[in-house]
């Protein structure tokens, strides 16, 4: 029967370590994971962190939960503001690529129109989101700032992307 | 109708009006920029891309929402239905809404069997549950007697009493002082109610449970 070289072991399991990294590299780094799974960790995360957030007086999950579009936009704007800033540092080195240059130019316009997005979206709730017992209106109050929420992340995350 | 009023109708409308636009603009701005700045391929790469992105944030809120009602029911509390006899149809329905809070309902007909004692079940019903509801008689000619029974069984067996009030039933006088669930509100609100003061009830009793004798 063949003994094992102690020396051997240590390598071997440097290799799994070396494998295993290299794995969630893969999965983190798929287009996949950005595309699907960071609106899926993002919902997930809001609704989740809604609930068990809660008053204790009023424990179990409302229909109120859903709504997570405008936290979401304002994490994702807060997200594009920090990603630009180090969009705009390389435009304005000499030399810097015209794509660059391009994408640096449109930060404003995206900032207005996000802005203008969230000031829409919040009056839209407050003016016809709520129902007149006080609880939130499923179309206006729920679905419409979760839409917006999830293309202003969607549209992040491609900034973002590589 | 005053013009006074009809001018601000329109205001109102023209403003709604202008945040609706407001919402479509934003969002086709930024779909504009995509185009324009992120080297999309076509409009059904883009589509394509967008409907996996709306389809995981889908999945992310079903999840979630899983997770949620999996921890409620686990951590909710066991709840002891009373309920008279005609009114039967009303406790089922209530018992069904209430399975999402309550990690076991005990209702007579699902927890004591064809030949079992129906008195050592009830007792044991009893023992296993933190919350008791009382679903007070909507024929008010049966109200008080059986009523004040039942809240002498709860208080006996130390359960916070949640009473719950059909259309007709009548409050027995040892219930007055207590808020009650009602249901001549619109059902749902008042299951709402009910859900959280379950899992309200529940918490302060394992509460006082577990404070030092004499606290």
């Amino acid at each position: 029967m063949e003994t094992e070289d102690p020396l051997q072991a240590p390598k071997r399991n440097r290799g799994k370590r070396n494998e295993r990294r290299d794995a969630q590299v893969t999965i983190i780094g798929s287009p996949l994971f950005i595309d699907f799974g960071v609106p899926l960790l993002a919902v997930a995360l809001s609704i989740f962190l809604k609930v068990v957030t809660r008053n204790d007086h009023l424990a179990t999950f409302e229909r109120e939960d859903l709504a997570f579009g405008l936290d979401l936009s304002i994490t994702a704007l807060l997200l594009f503001i920090v990603s630009s800033s180090g969009l705009v540092s390389r435009s304005i080195i000499p030399g810097a690529p015209q794509a660059v240059v391009e994408k640096a130019a449109a930060i404003p316009w995206i900032l207005l129109s996000v802005f203008i997005g969230l000031w829409a979206t919040s009056t839209v709730v407050r003016k016809l989101g709520w129902d007149t017992n006080g609880r939130l209106h499923v179309g206006w109050g729920i679905v419409v700032p979760d839409l917006f929420g999830v293309a202003v992340l969607l549209f992040v995350v491609r900034w973002i992307k590589p | 109708m005053s013009p006074l009023k009809v001018s601000h109708t329109k205001s109102q409308v023209l403003g709604l009006v202008a945040s609706v636009v407001g919402v479509v603009a934003s969002i086709l701005s930024l779909g504009y920029y995509q185009f324009s700045l992120l080297e999309i391929e076509s409009i059904f790469a883009w589509l394509q891309e967008t409907s996996i992105g709306f389809i995981g944030a889908i999945v992310g809120a079903v999840i979630s929402l899983f997770v949620v009602r999996r921890l409620e029911r686990r951590r909710g509390p066991a709840l002891f239905i009373a309920y008279h006899q005609a009114d039967r149809e009303i406790a089922r329905q209530i018992a069904g809404d209430l399975r999402k809070v309550s990690k076991h309902v005990w209702f007579d007909e699902n927890d004591i069997k064809v030949g079992d004692s129906i008195s050592d079940g009830i007792d044991a019903g009893l023992r296993a549950s933190s919350v008791f509801l009382l679903i007070l008689p909507s024929d008010p000619n049966l109200s008080s007697g059986w009523a004040e029974e039942e809240i002498h069984r709860a208080r006996e067996a130390g359960l916070p009493i949640l009473p719950v009030k059909t259309k007709e039933a009548a409050v027995p006088d040892s219930m007055r002082s207590i808020s009650y669930a009602d249901l001549e509100q619109p059902y749902a609100d008042a299951i709402r109610r009910l859900r959280n003061a379950v899992i309200h009830a529940a918490k302060t009793t394992e509460g006082s449970e577990s404070m030092p004798p004499g606290a």
